[in-house]
């Protein structure tokens, strides 16, 4: 019961969108329902355990160390109360970068007599005035920086100052599915101005001109930015 | 950045998610547990199942076309389809096939790699599935042995539904709830433990870590099974951190989905509710040799079943 109104509680007091994606959320209710239906159960007719409770000797662990097991979590995650990765727990949720070998790739597709593979076609990307950071790297994916280069948006994300410098930082946004366990982090480095006062981690919408000066990789995006605005948590914070 | 770090906020963080996400299939898989205890028989059991075992097998692999399950509400069923009188065989090919071999992550894993190759990612996901659990299947009948496999206990012989205080004291909705709970409370203990080992390699383990295994053939495949064993992913979610690993071949991402669903360590620990720990290992052992074998070969002949492969 304790279990179930602790769902209930994670539901309607908003911390659950931080756990689960936005549409995952209503599944904990559901469960604490069921769950609530099976205590009510249990409470009706105590007797039929009591009776059976002979023939129930296949309980691997006692019913007190269950519920102790099931409530110690509860009372861990209210004492730690997280709702947002730390800068390193994030920085562990950037997928492997792509470190292709094209000669490699050529000799193995020579070796397995496969067709080449086709060169990207660099083709115009119309992006939207406000792209999510996710729209906005696969327009680079599926075109080409040229295609995207100077082009005017703004985005909203978390801000992840490597070293505590806010003049040039990685704006991210985590991408979940269904819960924060898979998420991956999409990222694009921002050039704010000398003024803009941000914290680690805050929410901010950035708007600037998409510029690829990133050193050492020509496909990373740049946004540089003409304005870093602090913004609220949004009601859906993943995407 | 260290390969592995940990931090107390990131690790309940990580907990609490894949407790909040699998708990309500938990609890699904509990009823549907109650309602095969209360209203399924055994008669009914053995009625529906082919004659032959190999049959029965092969159709238990195709069952979560139609009872769809994921991989955390799975036990419950098994456990209680299994004391019913199906086949240990055929419910091993159930579990490990079903998180797979279902609409839902079918349908997951075509939209994830939605620009590389969905349709054949996918049906290589179902097929290497089903020849992975059917294997499983037939080892389990025929080398492991159907009654070594079991934890030992009543629960084989207690049938819920043969007792006619539990048909008349609580009625069927009150019976199925109360078997219900009582499967949640086990499963779910384990479950919270499981989730724990999870949590703290999935938020301490940094996926750059991966990056220098990516260009080797040799060494992609099994670190992408050790990266599935180790990350605890839901079936319907693997595909989009899969597909996101652009640097790691075909093959490679192919291990990460059709391990990961049948063997992490969330689902090596409930899998104690049920099976021998000598018997998990056979059986885990067993899953992961099949995958490496299938998709190390898969360089070969993964290319020759691709559309304009050749």
């Amino acid at each position: 019961m304790c279990l179930a109104a602790f769902l209930a509680f994670s539901f309607f007091s908003g911390r659950l969108r931080f756990f689960v994606a936005s549409y995952y959320t209503w599944m904990a209710v559901a469960a604490a329902v069921a769950l609530g239906a099976m205590w009510l159960a249990r409470r009706r007719a105590p007797h039929v355990e009591a009776c059976c409770a002979g023939e129930h000797s296949h309980e691997s662990i006692p019913r007190p160390v269950c519920g102790v097991v099931l409530l110690v979590p509860v009372a861990i995650v209210l004492a730690v109360n997280p709702t947002q990765f730390s800068s390193e727990g994030l920085r562990k949720r950037k997928p492997p970068a792509v470190a292709r070998d094209p000669e490699l790739e050529a000799a193995i597709q020579w070796v397995l007599g496969l067709k080449p593979t086709a060169a990207p076609v660099a083709r115009a990307a119309t992006l939207p005035k406000e792209p999510t950071l996710v729209e906005l790297l696969k327009a680079v994916d599926e075109s080409s920086p040229k295609a995207v280069e100077g082009q005017f948006v703004t985005v909203v994300g978390q801000c992840d100052l490597p070293q505590g410098s806010a003049e040039r930082f990685e704006l991210y946004r985590l991408v979940v599915t269904c819960c924060i366990a898979d998420a991956r982090a999409a990222t694009v480095e921002v050039a704010a101005p000398a003024a803009a006062k941000i914290e680690q981690g805050s929410w901010i919408r950035v708007s600037g001109l998409i510029r690829f000066d990133y050193p050492g990789d020509p496909t990373m995006p740049v946004i540089h930015a003409v304005t870093v605005v602090s913004i609220p948590v949004p009601s859906s914070p993943y995407l | 950045m260290p390969i592995f770090s940990f931090n107390l906020s990131d690790f309940v963080f990580v907990w609490w998610a894949l407790l909040y996400e699998a708990i309500p299939f938990v609890v699904l898989g509990s009823l549907v547990s109650g309602v095969v205890a209360r209203c399924v028989s055994r008669e009914a059991v053995t009625r529906v199942l082919p004659r032959s075992r190999l049959l029965g097998i092969a159709a238990s692999a195709f069952l979560g076309l139609i009872l769809p399950m994921c991989e955390c509400g799975i036990v419950p069923v098994i456990r209680r389809l299994v004391a019913k009188g199906v086949p240990v065989s055929c419910a091993v090919a159930y579990m490990l096939a079903a998180p797979i071999i279902n609409p839902i992550v079918i349908g997951s894993t075509v939209l994830a790699f939605g620009r590389q190759n969905p349709a054949t990612v996918a049906g290589l996901r179902v097929g290497m599935a089903f020849v992975v659990a059917t294997g499983l299947g037939i080892l389990v009948w025929r080398l492991l042995g159907e009654s070594n496999v079991l934890v030992r206990r009543d629960d084989g012989e207690h049938e819920h539904a043969a007792h006619d205080h539990h048909g008349h004291e609580g009625g069927v909705l009150g019976d199925t709830l109360r078997i219900a709970s009582d499967d949640f409370l086990e499963i779910g203990t384990f479950l919270v433990l499981g989730a724990a080992i999870a949590a703290f390699i999935n938020s301490g383990f940094s996926r750059a870590a991966m990056e220098p295994f990516a260009q080797n053939p040799f060494a992609a495949v099994p670190s992408m099974m050790v990266l599935a064993i180790l990350l605890n992913l839901c079936s319907e979610a693997d595909a989009f951190v899969a597909a996101s690993f652009y640097a790691f071949p075909m093959a490679a991402k192919l291990a990460f989905l059709v391990l990961g669903p049948m063997v992490d360590m969330k689902l090596m620990a409930m899998y104690t509710t049920m099976f021998r720990p000598k018997a998990i290992v056979a059986i885990a052992g067993m899953v992961i040799v099949l995958v490496f074998l299938l998709c190390t070969t898969g360089y070969v002949w993964m290319p020759l079943v691709t559309p304009g492969g050749r």
